[in-house]
């Protein structure tokens, strides 16, 4: 069974809510602002450290201990 | 140079703690104990196992999956970007209905509830299966209404029949 086929459980749940404000918004979303806010929300919880972050972090500090010769060479 | 080594080898022990820890944080959010559940799927964050849920033509991915260990009653979890203010949308109920709905069929059990989790707040919402069937009994109008662009029936589905949260502690936006 494909699941292109199968209608969106938000879309429909949405229709379910207020038909004519789900078909006026094109059946998307209501607040493009806060939809893409919650998605940023979505993706940073559980997501764990930033690899790209941590490793300039890291590349930042054991640079600086060695420039003020906090650790030796 | 040792020294250089040893920070590198710290630096990934504490990057892979981290990262070993993230799971916590969706238990976390649904005020589930680590200890007596199993993820068994999550679209929050990264790395987590996925799975997209359909049947009878309607299909998604909920937030997050538990499985209680003991019981191995299914655990739908939804998270809101938002505070709770002590309402519940009722676009919210109905997405939990029909993922809980859907994980009833799927995972092949009735021992289903849903958790509507929000930046303030966890409620946990208990599975009517009547109230699923009246939003899968939708599909073909709301695909009706896109296509035609109007919808087909104007009534939202409270008043086409009683939706009553099951619970004192759910309050509806609006009437």
């Amino acid at each position: 069974m494909s699941t292109e086929k199968n209608l969106a459980v938000s879309k429909l749940a949405a229709y379910a809510e207020d038909p004519v404000a789900f078909v006026k918004a094109g059946g998307g979303a209501y607040n493009a602002k806060a939809a893409r806010m919650g998605t940023a929300a979505h993706a940073r919880i559980g997501a764990g450290p930033n690899k790209a972050l941590f490793i300039v972090g890291m590349v930042i500090m054991i640079a600086a201990l060695l420039y003020f010769k906090i650790i030796p060479v | 140079m040792f020294t250089v080594i040893g920070l590198i080898l710290l630096g990934l022990a504490l990057y892979f703690l981290l990262k070993a820890k993230a799971p916590a944080q969706i238990f976390k959010l649904f005020q589930l104990n680590e200890a007596l559940h199993d993820l068994v799927c999550s679209d929050l964050g990264s790395g987590h196992p996925r799975r997209r849920i359909y049947a009878m033509g309607v299909g998604g991915e909920p937030d997050a999956i538990f499985k209680v260990k003991r019981s191995g009653r299914i655990i739908v979890g939804e998270f809101k970007n938002r505070k709770h203010k002590g309402v519940v949308r009722r676009r919210e109920f109905y997405q939990v209905h029909l993922y809980m709905g859907l994980a009833a069929i799927n995972f092949k059990t009735q021992d289903v509830v849903g958790l509507l989790a929000f930046n303030d707040q966890c409620i946990e919402i208990a599975y009517d299966h009547e109230l699923f069937e009246a939003l899968i009994g939708l599909r073909s109008e709301v695909l009706s209404s896109m296509y035609k662009k109007r919808a087909q029936d104007s009534r939202p589905l409270h008043r086409r029949r009683s939706v009553t949260p099951r619970s004192r502690k759910i309050r509806f936006e609006g009437r």
